[in-house]
């Protein structure tokens, strides 16, 4: 088992499965899944449509170690039905988060926990398009458990997401992903609300190509959404990049964790506002007019370098509250 | 039949106390007027008890971002949104239980607005705040009733109005329309064929548009037949609420409460298996999990 | 539109070795692509069985032909094969079927 988990260290994390992602992501022969494709629990609505559907509907949920923390691992499937959140897959996912919250409280109360055996995490692996369409009104739903759920756990348990695959994460699951305590992407990773194909089609084709790969990169890709700190660490697209940031966040102290997040209280509210307020009235006509007001000089070479080179010398947006330093 | 697109204001006046409505007094904070005038916030009076009041006025475009119109969501309505549920919050903070007020959603949206700037901003930061902000809401103790008066459609309404404690409607003879994506975008995006789905709806509410699909998915709490009975079943709602939550029955509000009773109604009964395997076996797993070498259970 | 299920039945000699796996999982299914899951009957069994669901329809006596194949070289008994297909060629079937058996004997 061991030798499975050494190669896939070295493999793209874009190129691995949901469950070779969950699998790897853990320590070694540390991860258990649940409701495995072995309980066939498949989603009921696809075969009339004539889908065929997937045992594990297309998201892979899971317990096992990262680092000393325990870990609740999701990870979503974007090869079947593209990532789409339907009702099992939706279901699977809230109960994570509410397992991942009992866990904590059973470790809490049941368990020796003395300062190295961790506190319990929740790691997502995002790459969706958000709802399944075949399932959408029951996929909707799911997306607003997901967010109560979420907020059950803040102050609890530690969110962790992840997005690194090659649809990235967009729909009703950017919300989700912009609600994580630490969003961890690589360069292959794409964060929006609306696809590409769908702004091509409501703005027309001048004003946003969607087969122009560096605009659609440079809109939503991790690099944009390091520097506006959606996303708070880029990395290298490896398994073992996404693992190794992943079990060193997990390490770290409740609060610490909690003061990376960007949305969820009053206060950041009001600095968003100031981030938006760049954007009105036109100001903004490309995310790369962003990076200049933000003190980026080279872009171009900022844009070309590698990924530690990037994240060491870009300059990212100064977070700050309207009026606190206009 | 009359129908409400784009009239949240006459809306609010139905629900409220007459004259009540005070637009963009929060908390006892007063907004900029000029702020995302499509995003209608305010307080009002229920029987002369205050209650925060957010809805949609689709007859505002928003002049500083051209992708936001007849109603759709943008980056700073969503914000505002935010915001005025954390000051209904703040404003009640050191307040028991039975006395945070009562946070009224008048939905009537076709959506999140799709552009470029949005995108580049991070448009799901502002309608994840509001979502964020109105579970806290609700999950500190303030009864939140969304009112569906027109149109509650895919990102628009998980942002505003599917994090409410209760869910009411107008039913479908007032042309509200709840879904994601009419039948015929299914078929298109799909590429299944459109009378197949429009057959397969009928015995199946997961997929097609409506209030009464809704309804059977528990995503829809009570349906409202006419216009007159808004104000008396969001009232009913709020008591019913604040029974609840003083009971610290927290489940059997909001989204799991809906899930709950999407169960009960049929609609979702694949969920309900979901979770009794899930939780068998995480049970089974947990001493392994859990469990260690040095980190046993205590005796 | 509906599925087409197909389910086909082998006899033979009980594996002698079980050890290794109780389940394998392969695959995808998306476009052309399946998912394959396998799972280990109580010893003893002699009879191995398969139950393919698939969105190509009409393809029965191709699935036939491929699985026979695969039986006959891999001498698989007492197994449960599942198969999710959506619309796989013969060639990425085989392909699928081979990286099963990789994982059968690795484990």
């Amino acid at each position: 088992m061991d030798d499975r988990w050494n190669l896939m260290q070295d493999q793209p994390f874009s190129r691995l499965n949901a469950r070779e992602r969950a699998f790897a992501i853990c320590n070694p022969d540390s991860f258990i899944e649940l409701l495995c494709p072995r309980r066939k629990l498949t989603s009921p609505h696809l075969p009339p449509m004539g889908q065929t559907p997937q045992f594990d509907d297309g998201i892979v949920v899971g317990l096992g170690k990262a680092g000393k923390a325990p870990v609740v691992v999701v990870s979503q499937e974007s090869r079947f039905v593209g990532g789409g959140v339907g009702e099992v897959h939706g279901t699977k996912m809230v109960m994570a988060i509410r397992l991942a919250l009992r866990g904590q409280e059973i470790l809490k109360s049941q368990y020796r926990s003395s300062e190295d055996s961790g506190q319990v995490a929740l790691v997502i692996s995002f790459d969706t398009g958000g709802v399944r369409l075949q399932e959408a009104n029951a996929g909707l739903l799911a997306h607003s458990e997901v967010m109560d759920a979420f907020q059950a756990a803040r102050g609890k348990v530690p969110i962790i997401g992840v997005i690194g695959g090659t649809v990235g994460c967009f729909g009703g699951m950017g919300f989700v992903a912009s609600s994580v305590d630490v969003l961890i992407m690589s360069d292959v990773g794409r964060l929006g609300l609306t696809g590409p194909g769908v702004i091509e089609e409501v703005v027309g084709t001048e004003e946003f190509d969607a087969a122009n790969r560096a605009l659609v990169w440079r809109t939503t890709g991790g690099r944009h959404r390091f520097i506006t700190r959606d996303a708070d660490f880029i990395v290298e697209d490896t398994m073992k990049a996404f693992r190794e940031k992943v079990s060193e966040v997990a390490s770290w102290p409740l609060e610490k964790i909690s003061s990376k997040r960007i949305i969820g209280t009053g206060d950041m509210v009001l600095e968003q506002m100031r981030l938006v307020e760049l954007a009105a009235n036109d100001k903004i006509q490309d995310s790369w007019d962003l990076w200049r007001q933000f003190g980026n000089e080279d872009i171009e070479h900022l844009w070309d370098s590698d990924v530690s080179e990037f994240a060491a010398h870009a300059q990212r947006w100064p977070r700050g509250r309207i009026g606190d330093c206009d | 039949m009359i129908n409400f697109y784009g009239r949240g204001r006459d809306a609010i006046d139905l629900i409220v106390d007459e004259g009540s409505f005070q637009e963009n007094l929060c908390g006892g904070e007063r907004l900029d007027p000029e702020w995302a005038e499509s995003a209608l916030v305010g307080t009002a009076r229920i029987s002369g008890e205050t209650v925060t009041v957010i809805a949609n006025d689709a007859g505002f475009a928003n002049p500083r971002f051209r992708m936001v119109y007849a109603g759709l969501m943008g980056l700073e309505e969503g914000l505002k949104m935010a915001h005025a549920v954390y000051l209904t919050i703040k404003a009640d903070e050191d307040k028991p239980l039975a006395e945070k007020r009562p946070i009224i959603l008048v939905v009537d949206t076709p959506g999140m607005s799709p552009g470029k700037v949005e995108e580049i901003i991070g448009i799901y930061k502002s309608t994840g705040a509001y979502q964020l902000a109105s579970a806290e809401a609700r999950r500190s103790g303030h009864p939140i009733v969304a009112m569906v008066i027109g149109r509650a459609i895919s990102g628009g309404f998980l942002c505003h109005g599917l994090q409410a404690d209760r869910i009411l409607a107008l039913s479908d003879t007032f042309g509200t329309m709840i879904h994601v994506m009419p039948l015929i975008g299914i078929a298109r995006v799909t590429k299944i064929n459109i009378v197949l789905l429009e057959e397969l709806a009928e015995s199946n509410p997961v997929f097609a548009a409506g209030v009464s699909h809704f309804y059977n998915l528990g995503g829809v709490d009570g349906i409202v037949e006419a216009v007159e009975d808004m104000r008396p079943c969001v009232e009913a709602q709020i008591a019913e609420i604040r029974r609840l939550k003083a009971g610290g029955e927290h489940d059997k509000v909001g989204p799991w409460s809906r899930l709950m009773s999407g169960i009960r109604r049929g609609g979702r009964k694949t969920s309900e298996k979901v979770i009794e395997l899930m939780e068998n076996e995480f049970d089974l797993a947990l001493p392994c999990w859990l469990g260690g070498e040095d980190n046993g259970p205590t005796p | 539109m509906a599925l087409e299920r197909l389910e086909f039945e082998y006899t033979g000699v009980p594996e002698e070795k079980r050890d290794g796996w109780d389940y394998l999982h392969v695959g995808h299914v998306m476009s052309g692509d399946l998912e394959i899951l396998v799972e280990r009957l109580p010893a003893q069994a002699n009879v191995s069985r398969i139950r393919i669901t698939t969105s190509a329809v009409g393809f029965g006596s191709v699935w036939q032909m491929v699985i026979d194949e695969f039986m006959a070289t891999r001498k698989v008994c007492g197994c449960e094969i599942w198969i999710n297909d959506d619309g796989a060629t013969p060639a990425v079937v085989k392909l699928r079927l081979s990286q099963l058996a990789r994982e059968m004997s690795v484990k």
